[in-house]
């Protein structure tokens, strides 16, 4: 008996949705690419491959989504930090040393977030939105002021591009080990259940003794952290820093953590969801591109793709709406 | 007595501290550079100030009911790509003008769908309608920018007066004046302001705020549009990529020039101020001499600035309300 329960608890899961979702592209496109190029081992190691950095950004931008707050600003601090590293270390110094100086830049980006949001009321949307497209872009092109400085440092370049026994990325490792922490602390620690409430009904956390500024504060901080570690692993992958750096990578990673069940409105979704999300849209994109579509189609994709996730968010809020008060 | 009360008015108009700053800017440009206030570098200024001019008359009107638009950048880009497309079929140019106006207004309905049926963000929802389009536009012209042969088209983009007002700027100045009556002089721009100050209250009114946004969305496409057209004939060609990044230049000069994020006031001879504000500190700093890697920081800082002095002109004006309140 309530085994059954469990599994119908499961079948109703929006994750479930999800995988079907996802097992529907997948079958689609292992039909319909030439030669079934689609599921052959070395694709599927590429489309995970692939999804690191997006899950970098999907982790971090998810988290601040959670506590009803948006995050625009991560892929283009990930561009600034990609610079910011390589330069660093072509001033010869020690990787050990850069990597924590690009982190905290990170993180300051975070806070400056913050503080715009939660002391001047600003809104999250514009505010990072600004920070972003203008703040940290335009350090983008001022830091390396022209030249593009190579990455040469060896432990840089093993931890970006080495494989664990000749066959696992340890980039992929990295992201996954992220994606499954967050997931743990959100889902399990007080710090999370926090986040899940102030994401919910910022009045009702402050009435229940939580701070939700000092939360914010914490969060932002992540994510930009996070933003930072993408756009290290990214340069290191190129072995130099790249002027475009990681900046579309932001709005798939958004997209996807949305598709994944992380509601605009906060307070709701999980890491597993976000995970399934970043699959099904890298799948997606890169059926199109086995497909042989131009690649410009992929900035189509990836606004339909947003758009349908937030009329599925629509709908399912609705429907959590109309159970909770009865009607909507 | 009644003087007195003059001056006190004028004083504390908002407009009056944008006229100032905009004076000390002038005047601290002028000094650095004698060039600055030149009859050929104010035909500059206004040249590069007619796009965004144009894109925030509608950007502003929805602001100041309280929604946002992102797509408008992208809306003009197509514009300007569909004029190009009907005036290279032959299709004689006040034609395409007309059928190219009534795209954006459909461009922008689709902005009104997702924002007042399905009820998304106003923000995220145009963001992904703008990723859609821009990505079409990618697509139709494979990146390349179409020369369009028009000869009496490229007129539109091309005539000054007095040498020193260029045509393009000249219908920007229409559009506001235009849009400025609209809003303080008729009944649907008193509902504007009421909807945006206060959506319930407004409902409960007997206006119906979707209406509202509704045709201000469509409005807003038709008007970015008409942005894509002047730039199209005045670099005489169209391109996948043009008029895209004004958009948050748009929303800068809205905000700069008094229009409050949450929607309610601001005006268009604000906006207008807020125009020559942005423009003149820009071109200013390319006069002066600086890196154009400086210029989106500097947006940005100004960006962040208008937004913090919105904070504080926000809640200046709660308290005088409640001020006013209690005297009543």
């Amino acid at each position: 008996m309530e085994k059954s329960n469990r599994l119908k608890k499961i079948l109703a899961s929006k994750e479930f949705s999800l995988f079907i979702l996802l097992v529907i592209v997948v079958a689609f496109y292992g039909v319909a690419s030439p030669n079934g190029s689609f599921l052959k081992t070395r694709n599927i190691r590429s489309i995970l491959d692939s999804m690191t950095i997006y899950t970098l950004f999907a982790v971090g931008g998810g988290l601040v989504i959670i506590s009803g707050k948006i995050d625009l600003s991560p892929s283009y601090v990930g561009a600034v930090c990609g610079v910011l590293l390589a330069k660093l270390l072509d001033q010869g110094l020690p990787w050990y040393l850069v990597v924590p100086i690009c982190l905290a830049v990170g993180a300051a980006f975070g806070l400056l977030n913050a503080v715009l949001i939660n002391e001047f009321n600003i809104q999250s949307f514009i505010a990072t939105l600004t920070t972003g497209t203008f703040i940290a872009q335009g350090l983008v092109y001022l830091i390396p002021a022209g030249v593009t400085y190579q990455i040469k440092d060896p432990v840089v370049i093993w931890y970006s591009t080495g494989k664990i026994f000749g066959f696992i990325p340890i980039t992929m490792v990295i992201s996954i080990l992220i994606i499954v922490i967050f997931g743990i602390v959100l889902a399990k620690t007080k710090f999370g259940r926090s986040v899940y409430l102030i994401g919910g009904n910022a009045n009702a956390a402050r009435l229940a003794g939580l701070k939700p500024k000092k939360l914010s504060y914490i969060i932002f901080a992540y994510s930009g952290a996070l933003g930072a570690l993408a756009g290290m692993l990214y340069a290191g992958r190129l072995k130099s820093g790249s002027l475009v750096g990681t900046v579309s990578y932001g709005f798939p990673a958004v997209t996807a953590a949305i598709l994944g069940g992380i509601s605009l409105g906060g307070g709701t979704g999980n890491m597993l969801g976000c995970f399934l999300g970043l699959l099904i849209i890298n799948s997606f994109n890169n059926g199109l591109m086995l497909m042989g579509l131009k690649p410009y189609w992929q900035t189509v994709a990836s606004g339909v793709l947003l758009l349908i996730a937030l009329t599925i968010d629509y709908f399912s809020t609705r429907e959590r709406k109309i159970k909770l008060t009865g009607s909507i | 007595m009644i003087r007195n009360f003059l001056v006190k008015k004028v004083v504390r108009n908002n407009n009056f501290t944008l006229v100032l700053t905009l004076f000390v800017v002038l005047f601290v440009f002028q000094m650095i550079n004698k060039n600055y206030l030149s009859l050929g570098n104010i035909r500059n200024i206004l040249n590069q100030a007619f796009v965004m001019g144009t894109l925030s008359v509608g950007i502003g009107c929805l602001l100041i009911c309280g929604k946002a638009d992102l797509s408008s950048g992208a809306i003009g880009m197509m514009g300007g790509l569909i004029v190009t497309f009907l005036l290279n079929w032959g299709v004689p140019w006040p034609l395409a003008v007309l059928i190219t106006l009534c795209a954006g207004a459909v461009m922008g309905s689709l902005n009104a769908f997702f924002t007042n049926v399905l009820n998304i963000m106003p923000f995220i929802a145009t963001l992904g309608v703008s990723s859609v389009i821009a990505g079409l536009g990618q697509v139709f012209t494979n990146l390349q920018d179409i020369p369009i042969y028009n000869k009496s088209f490229w007129v539109l983009g091309s005539k000054n007066f007095f040498s020193t007002l260029p045509l393009p700027f000249l219908i920007t100045m229409v559009l506001l004046l235009a849009y400025g009556i609209i809003l303080k002089r008729t009944r649907f721009g008193r509902q504007i302001y009421m909807t945006g100050g206060n959506a319930s209250a407004a409902r409960l009114a007997g206006i119906n705020p979707k209406k509202i946004s509704t045709i201000l969305y469509i409005n807003s496409g038709a008007i970015a549009t008409i942005a894509g057209i002047l730039t199209a004939s005045r670099m005489q060609t169209g391109s996948p990529t043009a008029v895209l990044s004004y958009n948050l230049d748009a929303i800068t000069v809205g905000v700069l020039g008094g229009i409050s994020f949450t929607g309610g006031t601001g005006s268009m001879s604000g906006v207008f101020i807020g125009i020559l504000l942005f423009n003149s500190f820009k071109n200013g700093l390319v006069i002066a001499g600086l890196d154009s890697y400086y210029q989106p920081v500097a947006s940005g800082i100004l960006l962040i600035a208008a937004l913090i002095l919105d904070f504080y002109r926000e809640r200046s004006r709660l308290k005088a309300l409640r001020a006013h309140e209690k005297l009543g």
